[in-house]
C-alpha cells in the first residue's frame, strides 16, 4: 500500500468537508489546549515557587508571632505598649494562618517572641542550627538630607544576612559589638539604597529614622526578586538598637536555618518545646507562636498545584473524551456517506486493512491537526495566564511530543470502529448501497 | 482453456424478514479466454447476481467455481480482494468513479493497493487510449457520462487483467456514445481480453461471440454467433 497515495486520499476526504472537519475537531482543539496550558503553566508555577524557596533555602524554618484569641485581657495588656499605630498589625485577626501570610506578605502580628527565645533556639548548637534571626520591623519616617519617605525599618541579627543570602557590596556588615552596644548603625539593601541616595556614596551618611540619627555601614549587592517579597528594600539595623528605638521588648519573627533538610522536622519540634515553656503554654494549640518550615510551604504549594492539575487535567480529559466521540461520530457518517466509494475499493482489490488504515489515517490526520491548533492555543493561553500572574512560560518539547501522542492516541481509539465497520462492509451491499 | 468455469450456481437472498428470493437456480457456465460473452435478460432475472460472483465479489453461494482452473470457493475475502485487483477489471453502470479525484488518480486506484512501478506511465498511456488526455487533470464531477464510462475502462485496464467485467456499462449513455464506448471494448477483446458485459440491449448484445440468456436465475438458452 502506497503511503503518500493515502495521505493524499485522507487530505481530500478531510477538505471535501472543511466546515464539518473543523467542528469536528474543535473538542480536540480544546482539550490538547488545556493539556498544554496545564503542562507550560504547571511547570512555570512550580519553577517559580521552586525558585522562590531555593532563594529562601530548603532548610529554613520561620517562627512567627500569633495573637492568642480567647484572652483578649492579657493581649491588652500586652498590647498597650505595642499598640503603635507604626507597627503593621494587618492580620492580626487571622489566626491560624498568619504563618503563612508572615511568610508570603511580611505581614506581621503582635510580636509575642522574647529575646529569651532567640537565644535558648541558637543555643541548640551549630549542629542542628547554623542561623538564627530576629525580626522586628516598623514603618518609619527614614529621612536623608531633605529627602524624607515613609520605609520598613527591620531590626536583625548578623545572621540575618547569611540566612537571606545577602552579600555586602560596599562598607560592612554590622558586628557583635554594634548589637551589643544598641548601636544606632543601619545597612541599605540595593534599592532602598537608590531611594534614598541615588548613585550618590552613602558609607558613614547619617538618616534620620523617625528623627533617630543612624551612621550607613554598609549597602548590599542587589539580589533577584523573588515572587512575593523584594529583598532589595530593607534597612537593617541591629535588633538590640531596633527594640530600643521602636520602643519594643519582643520580636515579630524569628528566622532559622537548620543544619540540613533532614533535621528539619525534628528542630521544629524542640524550637517549639522551647518556646511552649519560654512561655509558659501547656497546650500546643493555646501557643501565641507559630512554627513554619520552608518543607511546610514547599508542601502546601504543591498540593494547591496538585489540584488546580487536577482541574485542568478533567477539563483536558472530558473535552478528549467529548472530542473523541465527536471525530467516531463524524467517522461513522462519513463511512456510510462513502459506502458505495468502499465497495469499488474492494471491487478494485482493496483487502480489509487497506480500508481500515484509510479510515484510520483519516481520524487520525484530523485529531492530529486538532492536536497542533490545540497546541498552538493552549500555549496562547499558557502565555496570557503567565502574563497575569508576571511568570515566564515556555512550551517544553515534552509537552509538545505529549500533546502530539495524545491527539493521534484519540484518532486512534476514536477512529478503529468507524475503520472497522468500514473495512468489513462486503464488497457487493455496499457496491449497491444507495 | 476455460478461464471460468461455474457448476451448479445456486444463490439465495434472504432479507430482513427473513423472506428468500432465489435469485439463481442451478446455473453453468464455461467461458474460454479470449471470449466476449454478453449475458442478458430481463430485469431482475439474475445477471447481476451472477456477475458479483464471476467478478469473485460474491462468494456466498452454491455450486463450484474454478477460476484459471483453481478453485475460488473458498478463498478469504482478502484473497478474493487480491485475485480480483489482479485478474479482473470492473465496468459499472454509474457513479464508480472517486468524485474530487482527477481522472490520473482514478486510473490509478487499483494501484494503490499494491506497489509496482511506472504506474503513471502506464495510467496516462491507458487514458490516451480512451481519449482523454486533454482532461487527465480534471475532476470526475467535471466528466460528462460517456467520460467517466472511459475512464473506469482506463482503470479496469490498469492492473492488466485477465477479464473485464461490465454491468449495463452504456446503460446510461446516449445511443452515440454507447456506441463509442461499445467500439472501446471491443477494441480490448480484440486484443485479447476475455470480455463479460451484462446488457438488455439487442443492438450492444450483437457484438458478442456468445449470448448468454437469463431467465429466473436459470440459462434460458445461450447461442454462439458467426
Ligand atoms: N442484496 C439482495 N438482497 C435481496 N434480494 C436481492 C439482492 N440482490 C438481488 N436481489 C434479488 O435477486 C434477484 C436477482 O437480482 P439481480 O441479480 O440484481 O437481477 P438483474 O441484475 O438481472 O436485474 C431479484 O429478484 C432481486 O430482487
Ligand atoms: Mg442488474
Amino acid at each position: 500500500m502506497k503511503i503518500s497515495a493515502l495521505i493524499g486520499q485522507a487530505f481530500t476526504a478531510i477538505f471535501a468537508n472543511k466546515v464539518r472537519s473543523f467542528l469536528t475537531v474543535l473538542g480536540i482543539v480544546i482539550g490538547i489546549g488545556s493539556v498544554i496550558a496545564l503542562i507550560s503553566l504547571g511547570d512555570s508555577v512550580s519553577n517559580t515557587i521552586g525558585e522562590n524557596f531555593s532563594s529562601l533555602g530548603s532548610a529554613m524554618i520561620t517562627v512567627n508571632s500569633k495573637p492568642v484569641k480567647e484572652d483578649t485581657d492579657a493581649i491588652d495588656e500586652e498590647t498597650d505598649q505595642n499598640e503603635d499605630p507604626g507597627i503593621m498589625m494587618m492580620g492580626r485577626d487571622h489566626g491560624e494562618e498568619n504563618g503563612m501570610r508572615a511568610m508570603f506578605m511580611g505581614v506581621v502580628s503582635d510580636p509575642t517572641l522574647t529575646e529569651q527565645d532567640f537565644n535558648d533556639i541558637r543555643n541548640l548548637g551549630e549542629d542542628k542550627v547554623t542561623a538564627v534571626s530576629p525580626e522586628i520591623s516598623k514603618t518609619s519616617d527614614v529621612a536623608y538630607n531633605d529627602l524624607s519617605k515613609s520605609l520598613t525599618v527591620t531590626g536583625v541579627d548578623i545572621a540575618y544576612f547569611q540566612i537571606e543570602g545577602y552579600e555586602i557590596a560596599e562598607g560592612v556588615l554590622f558586628s557583635n559589638e554594634d548589637i551589643a552596644g544598641k548601636s544606632k548603625v543601619v545597612v541599605l539593601a540595593s534599592q532602598s539604597y537608590n531611594d534614598l541616595f541615588g548613585s550618590e556614596n552613602a558609607i558613614d551618611e547619617v538618616i534620620t529614622i523617625d528623627e533617630e540619627e543612624c551612621r550607613v555601614i554598609g549597602v548590599l549587592s542587589e539580589k533577584k526578586e523573588s515572587q512575593f517579597i523584594n529583598p532589595n528594600e530593607a534597612i537593617l539595623l541591629p535588633y538590640s538598637s531596633a527594640l530600643e528605638s521602636f520602643d519594643q521588648e519582643m520580636f515579630t519573627t524569628i528566622s532559622v536555618e537548620a543544619a540540613n533538610e533532614e533535621i528539619v522536622s525534628s528542630v521544629c519540634s524542640e524550637i517549639e518545646t522551647l518556646l511552649l515553656a519560654n512561655h509558659e503554654i501547656a497546650d500546643t494549640g493555646d501557643a501565641d507562636f507559630t512554627i513554619i518550615s520552608s518543607q511546610d510551604i514547599l508542601d502546601m504549594q504543591e498540593s494547591t498545584m496538585a489540584i488546580l492539575t487536577g482541574v485542568f487535567a478533567a477539563i483536558a480529559g472530558i473535552s478528549l473524551v467529548v472530542g473523541g466521540i465527536g471525530i467516531m461520530n463524524i467517522m461513522l457518517v462519513s463511512v456510510t456517506e462513502r459506502t458505495k466509494e468502499i465497495g469499488l475499493r474492494k471491487a478494485v482489490g482493496a483487502k480489509t486493512y487497506h480500508i481500515l488504515i484509510q479510515f484510520l489515517t483519516e481520524s487520525v490526520i484530523l485529531t492530529l491537526v486538532g492536536g497542533l491548533v490545540g497546541i498552538g492555543i493552549g500555549y496562547l493561553i499558557s502565555l496570557i495566564a503567565a502574563r497575569m500572574i508576571s511568570i515566564t512560560t515556555v512550551l517544553s518539547i515534552d509537552a509538545v511530543v505529549l500533546a502530539v501522542s495524545i491527539s493521534g492516541a484519540v484518532g486512534i481509539v476514536f477512529g478503529l470502529y468507524p475503520a472497522w465497520k468500514a473495512a468489513r462492509l462486503d464488497p457487493v451491499d455496499a457496491l449497491r448501497y444507495e | 482453456m476455460n478461464i471460468i468455469d461455474l457448476k451448479s450456481i445456486k444463490k439465495d437472498y434472504r432479507n430482513k424478514k427473513r423472506i428468500i428470493t432465489s435469485a439463481l437456480r442451478g446455473l453453468d457456465l464455461r467461458i474460454e479466454e479470449g471470449e466476449f460473452v454478453a449475458i442478458m435478460g430481463r430485469s431482475g432475472s439474475g445477471k447481476s447476481t451472477l456477475m458479483n460472483i464471476i467478478g469473485l465479489l460474491d462468494s456466498d453461494f452454491e455450486g463450484e467455481y474454478s477460476f484459471k482452473s483453481k478453485n475460488v470457493k473458498n478463498l478469504s475475502g482478502n484473497k478474493l480482494s487480491e485475485l480480483r485487483g489482479k485478474e479482473i477489471g470492473f465496468v459499472f453502470q454509474q457513479f464508480n468513479l472517486l468524485k474530487k479525484t482527477d481522472v490520473l488518480h482514478n486510473v490509478l486506484l487499483p494501484t494503490v493497493y499494491r506497489s509496482s512501478r511506472g504506474d503513471n506511465k502506464r495510467a496516462e498511456s491507458l487514458i490516451e487510449k480512451v481519449g482523454l488526455k486533454d482532461k487527465i487533470h480534471n475532476k470526475s464531477n467535471e466528466l460528462s457520462v460517456g467520460q467517466i464510462q472511459r475512464v473506469a475502462i482506463a482503470r479496469a485496464l490498469m492492473m492488466d487483467p485477465s477479464v473485464i467485467l461490465a454491468d449495463e456499462p452504456t446503460g446510461n449513455l446516449d445511443t452515440k456514445t454507447a456506441v463509442e464506448v461499445m467500439d472501446l471494448m471491443i477494441g480490448l477483446n480484440k486484443e485479447g481480453k476475455t470480455l463479460v458485459i451484462i446488457t438488455h440491449e439487442e443492438d450492444i448484445a450483437a457484438y458478442a461471440n456468445r449470448i448468454v440468456q437469463l431467465k429466473d436465475g436459470q440459462i434460458e438458452k445461450e447461442g454462439k454467433k458467426r
